[in-house]
């Protein structure tokens, strides 16, 4: 009777963390596999080209909020259009490297097209090849709010309120004394209609990259900003299994353990 | 004292993850010159110079002209490459088809920033283009900084082969 009443508690505390062990691996099943998955994804981003691929379903697009976007600002030169839509700025429907505050100009000169930005100049050739970037380093003032040609031939940018015009290759940009009036402003022009739509359509589809999803998922985010507890409690929940795997295996072992010393006693 | 501890960290820690200027290019280009640098001048990447290009960067460069100054038989670039994920901007100093001087001016990657120091760089000095493109010299590597210090070896590579193709090329 007292042998009995000594080995009962042993075999319900295994028991029992079976089931803890079996219950808390099938409460976080699901979690874990999403970990697993999404971890790998990420740790082989560039081989999954996760970070170029874009999401294209409209329900998850929707649940992204990614709605059309607020700034559209085009300029029409030597037949090309060069447009920003948000912090993008496109030559024709082909995406210049980078994100820019604001696009203020493009001109043509000496068969270049020179892009405007805040406080950046980009030379392109007529297909859109990349010439050069000109930044501050470059001589280039910040601050850029407009650019033109000074009496017709001289490249000129206004910041702060100032007009710098460029030499004839663009290494150097001198401020002048000269009236802002005697400088010819590039204005914007309307995109048509049939490129807007396009530009619309195109949009949408690049700005959520697969990336950003797989992130989301790996660290709860998708969810919501709940998310990230639900896998805090699935990482928490891995640990305990763990501790509850390596004590059963150990109980086991020293179980087996002792009724191998038994049998010898026995025999 | 925690709260002091972390904010403490993030401030130390936020201007290695947006980049850190060691010296600007402008001041760089003026040093090299005794603080009188010539105007700048540029170099047309053509189909003639791609291929090579190319095959030192292992990929094509991004754009198709490239200031540097010249004066005698020394030319200075500022130069950009990614080591993982973002730009390291370089400057280097060739005279008499040698490398004189590299140094990073501008680290934005969150790892391998120790290229910046002149134990680093001073491999380089004297280093000479072999005809294979190669650099003459052996240059030790950093671990955790494999990346960064290809990067800087790729530059190293391409500005001597630019030099050479600059009116400034050759020996006193």
């Amino acid at each position: 009777m007292s042998h009995r009443s000594h080995k009962k508690p042993r075999i319900n505390k295994l028991y029992s963390l079976y089931v803890w062990h079996r219950y808390l691996g099938l409460s976080a099943a699901i979690l874990v596999l999403l970990l697993a998955v999404t971890g790998v994804m990420l740790n082989h981003t560039e081989r999954f080209q996760l970070d170029q691929s874009y999401i294209k379903t409209n329900w998850l697009l929707d649940w992204y909020k990614v709605t059309l976007p607020n700034k559209l600002k085009s300029y029409q030169v030597a037949g090309q259009w060069v447009t920003q839509i948000d912090n993008t700025v496109y030559f024709n429907q082909q995406v210049l490297d980078g994100h820019y505050a604001q696009l203020h100009g493009a001109v043509e000169l000496n068969e270049m097209l020179i892009v405007a930005l805040d406080d950046n100049i980009i030379l392109l050739t007529a297909d859109g090849e990349l010439i050069e970037k000109l930044g501050s380093m470059h001589g280039v003032p910040e601050s850029i709010s407009k650019i033109g040609f000074f009496n017709n031939t001289r490249l000129a940018v206004l910041a702060h309120g100032e007009v710098y015009v460029a030499d004839e290759d663009l290494l150097s940009w001198d401020e002048t004394e000269i009236d802002t009036e005697n400088v010819k402003w590039v204005d914007t022009t309307e995109l048509p209609d049939a490129m807007k739509n396009r530009f619309f359509s195109n949009y949408r589809y690049h700005v959520l990259p697969v990336e950003k999803v797989v992130l989301d998922l790996h660290s709860g985010r998708f969810m919501g900003s709940n998310g990230i507890f639900i896998m805090d409690a699935a990482a928490i929940i891995m640990a305990l299994l763990a501790i509850s795997g390596s004590s059963i295996w150990i109980i086991q072992a020293r179980k087996r353990k002792q009724n191998r010393r038994k049998a010898k006693r026995r025999s | 004292m925690r709260l002091f501890l972390l904010l403490s960290c993030i401030c130390f820690v936020t201007p290695v993850f947006a980049g850190v200027t060691f010296i600007s290019p402008e001041k760089f280009v003026s040093q090299s010159f005794s603080g009188q640098p010539p105007k700048p001048k540029i170099l047309w990447l053509t189909g003639k110079y791609k291929p090579t290009v190319k095959a030192i960067l292992g990929h094509k460069y991004p754009a198709l002209r490239i200031r540097y100054w010249g004066k005698g038989h020394r030319t200075v670039w500022i130069l950009e490459e990614t080591g993982k994920e973002k730009p390291i901007t370089t400057g280097i100093v060739i005279n008499d088809d040698k490398i004189e001087k590299i140094k990073i001016l501008v680290y934005r990657e969150s790892r391998g920033s120790e290229v910046r120091y002149d134990f680093f760089t001073d491999q380089f000095v004297d280093s000479q283009l072999l005809k294979d493109n190669q650099l003459s010299t052996d240059i030790d590597g950093i671990s955790g900084a494999t990346l960064s210090v290809s990067a800087i070896k790729r530059l190293a590579r391409l500005a001597l082969y630019f030099h050479q193709n600059t009116p400034f090329a050759g020996t006193e």
